[in-house]
């Protein structure tokens, strides 16, 4: 059975070959469903791009939506917090003035205003028998008593009224400190202070000699001519202004004012970012310093750029505060 | 051979959300940060103004009798710092609290300087301090003499005007400016006195256009008659009549004694008699508007008399005493003595209708003590209210 022994030879090799190739095709099938597993088809790739644009989609409007939320929120913010900071600057500077002496003629206009501002306070602690040189207390005193106080120390060219004891009236006219810028050591107190803060006075001098019975314990008031209005700035927007004149500057007022808050609605805008209403005893409209009572003051404003959040209109967001100011100080007939 | 593991599979959505919260978280605290401040702003604004409003609450209130202390009235002692009724911490009520400090200037001047707090002490606080230029709201009396009559004056019998300047025995008097008449009078109505040295002065008597004129009796300085009438601290009705005028006092929680203002007949203590010293002090306004009839006792002040006033047996008073109808003394009694000063329309002195002496005597002290130790702190209105910082 050559043939067959032969055949069986064959056969045998054969079958060898099959199972290799078997074995091999094996292999083949499975590395090639691995690669085929790695790759995606065009359908998966298109749902895949679909749920994830609606993902990308949803994320984004959320995104924008907040950013949104973010940009309005500022701009209400920041449009508030623009009057409130204008308000609060003036109501500080106008509570303490006398209207009938403080104001300036002429200036009692709906967005701007000139008046004598108050920067401080103080008492005579020594004085010279000219008359010409004081010397007043600091402002921190070991006993507790605060005798002076001011925003800016007292300055050369500052005007200051004087209380005279005797006529129980302010000094007609007042006084303007000339001379070095004083400063806390440059005098002593000869009273009204305790001892130990007796050397830690403050030493002004006067263009002129003070007039009246004036001496040790009598008050003292420090002021500086001020100007506010609404101004147009560089930049184009409306803003807050102000200056304060100085007699030993040259010239005594700068020409134009700083911007100190803003921005507010132009003043050609009606109703304009700045409206000042002048008010007498029993509520009525005045031009008259020595009537006025109240000052009304009203700032508005509006965001830098259109917000769309919920609770407000799409656009500019636009605020006003508005405060009334009972001076306290005032002259009687 | 590198296997791949099916969970290695690679994408961005992970990273796409994650950028995506990262955004939206930094967004949400942006607006949270703003609108935290925007919180905050609005809460130091009300405390601003509740601090303001506590300040502005302690310097009004150190104008009244409850804070204000009578006996503050004659300090001289610039710079001394004075602690109100009740201690410097006032509190309006609200939460709030307001630190006062008091500081003499001299001649009559106070600055009053008040601190107001709001809001918690570990928290956020709001402070706000103002000042106050207080004086003492008095009449100006222009005395003319001892005696100063617009209408008739009749002086008899034992009764005695001095204007020689009298002391009343008390304590931190001021100087003398000298002796003045004893009796000023309307230039049209010359006194009748039908007694022999019983008026005294310099000069005796002196016609005076002053004592015709009837702002003196009306007007003294800042204050009408009126308006002093206002500022009364102890008012009467018409018809009053007082027996015996005397100091009263209290005793508090502690067992301390205090002067009892509201006495009716407790017009302070002239004689400085009595071991308690705290009625010495006490200084009142005293109004009747109309007749008032003192028959004993002893007073000091100020006493203003709408109608007539009859003084009938051994009163003592001290102090200004405006009447303006008829000062009279009648009756039988031990001699009323009046030392300070006498403003009348009309003045009967009529030794013959009493038994006793009447006393009229100029002072300076006693007028000068009743008017510091009765007057009103007020603000200096054109300047008094002052911003510190």
């Amino acid at each position: 059975m050559p043939i067959d022994g032969a055949r069986s030879v064959a056969d045998t090799a054969i079958a060898t070959d099959r199972q290799d190739v078997a074995r091999y095709g094996a292999a083949l099938s499975s590395e090639t469903a691995r690669n085929r597993r790695n790759g995606v088809t065009l359908i998966e790739l298109m749902i895949a791009l679909v749920l994830l644009g609606i993902v990308a989609g949803g994320m984004m409007q959320i995104i924008v939506r907040q950013q949104k939320f973010y940009n309005g929120n500022s701009g209400v913010l920041g449009t508030r917090s623009n009057v409130r900071q204008g308000i609060a600057v003036f109501q500080s500077d106008l509570r303490a003035i006398n209207p009938a002496l403080d104001i300036y003629a002429g200036t009692m206009q709906p967005t701007s205003l000139e008046f004598r501002e108050p920067r401080g306070s103080s008492v005579i602690c020594a004085i010279d028998p000219t008359k010409q040189t004081i010397v007043v207390p600091p402002p921190v005193l070991s006993n507790g008593a605060g005798l002076s106080s001011w925003l800016q120390a007292p300055a050369p060219g500052d005007s200051v009224l004087v209380y005279d004891i005797e006529a129980r009236a302010w000094m007609a006219g007042g006084a303007e400190i000339n001379g070095s810028q004083p400063t806390e050591g440059s005098g002593t107190c000869t009273g009204a202070v305790p001892a130990s803060d007796a050397a830690r006075g403050w030493t002004i001098t006067f263009k002129a000699p003070l007039t009246g019975t004036v001496g040790v314990g009598s008050s003292l008031r420090f002021f500086r001519k001020a100007h506010y209005e609404l101004m147009q700035a560089a930049d184009g927007d409306w803003y807050l202004g102000y200056y304060d004149c100085n007699p030993l500057n040259t010239p005594a007022c700068p020409a134009d004012p700083e911007p100190i808050s803003g921005p507010y609605l132009p003043s050609t805008n009606t109703p304009p970012g700045l409206q000042l209403g002048y008010f007498n005893s029993s509520g009525s409209a005045t031009t008259n310093p020595a009537a006025l009572r109240r000052i009304d003051i009203t700032l508005r404003s509006q965001s830098s750029s259109t917000i769309d959040i919920d609770g407000h209109a799409k656009g500019y967001y636009k605020d006003s505060l508005k405060t009334s100011i009972a001076v306290r100080n005032r002259s009687y007939p | 051979m590198k296997l791949h593991r099916s969970g290695d599979r690679r994408g961005f959505a992970l990273l796409v959300a994650l950028a995506a919260l990262v955004i939206i978280g930094g967004l949400v605290v942006g607006a949270f940060f703003a609108s935290t401040q925007e919180f905050r702003i609005g809460r130091n604004t009300v405390l601003q103004s509740r601090a303001l409003t506590a300040a502005e609450y302690g310097l009004n209130s150190a104008l009244s009798d409850s804070v204000w202390q009578q006996a503050w009235n004659n300090r001289v002692d610039t710079g001394a710092v004075l602690t109100p009724v009740g201690g410097e911490v006032l509190d309006p009520g609200d939460g709030s609290s307001d630190v006062l400090t008091v500081t003499v200037l001299g001649g009559g001047n106070f600055l009053v300087v008040s601190e107001g707090f709001s809001g918690s002490t570990l928290g956020a606080q709001g402070r706000k301090r103002l000042g106050g230029l207080f004086r003492m709201r008095k009449p100006e009396f222009n005395f003319r003499g001892a005696v100063t009559t617009k209408g008739s004056m009749m002086i008899a019998g034992t009764s005695e005007i001095h204007g020689e300047d009298t002391s009343p025995g008390w304590s931190d008097c001021p100087p003398s400016p000298g002796n003045m008449p004893g009796i000023a009078y309307n230039p049209t109505t010359p006194p009748d006195i039908k007694c022999s040295g019983c008026v005294s002065g310099n000069p005796m008597t002196q016609a005076d256009t002053a004592a015709a004129n009837s702002s003196t009796y009306n007007v003294f300085g800042d204050l009408t008659y009126n308006e002093l009438a206002a500022f009364a601290t102890k008012t009467f009705p018409g018809g009053t009549t007082f027996t015996n005028l005397a100091p009263m006092w209290k005793t508090d929680a502690d067992g301390n004694k205090y002067c009892d203002r509201t006495y009716s007949s407790n017009w302070g203590d002239p004689t400085h008699l009595y071991p308690d010293p705290s009625c010495q002090s006490y200084f009142p306004i005293i109004h009747v508007t109309g007749n008032l009839k003192l028959t004993g006792g002893a007073g000091q002040g100020i006493l203003l008399v709408d109608g007539d006033l009859d003084a009938s047996g051994g009163v003592n008073f001290f102090g200004p005493v405006i009447v303006r109808g008829t000062f009279s003394v009648t009756g039988n009694g031990d001699g009323a003595r009046f030392v300070g000063g006498l403003m009348a329309e009309n003045v009967n002195l009529n030794q013959s209708k009493m038994a006793g002496n009447a006393v009229v005597s100029y002072s300076t002290c006693a007028i000068t003590s009743a008017i510091n130790g009765s007057a009103k702190p007020m603000f200096d209105g054109t300047r008094g209210w002052i911003e510190m910082y």
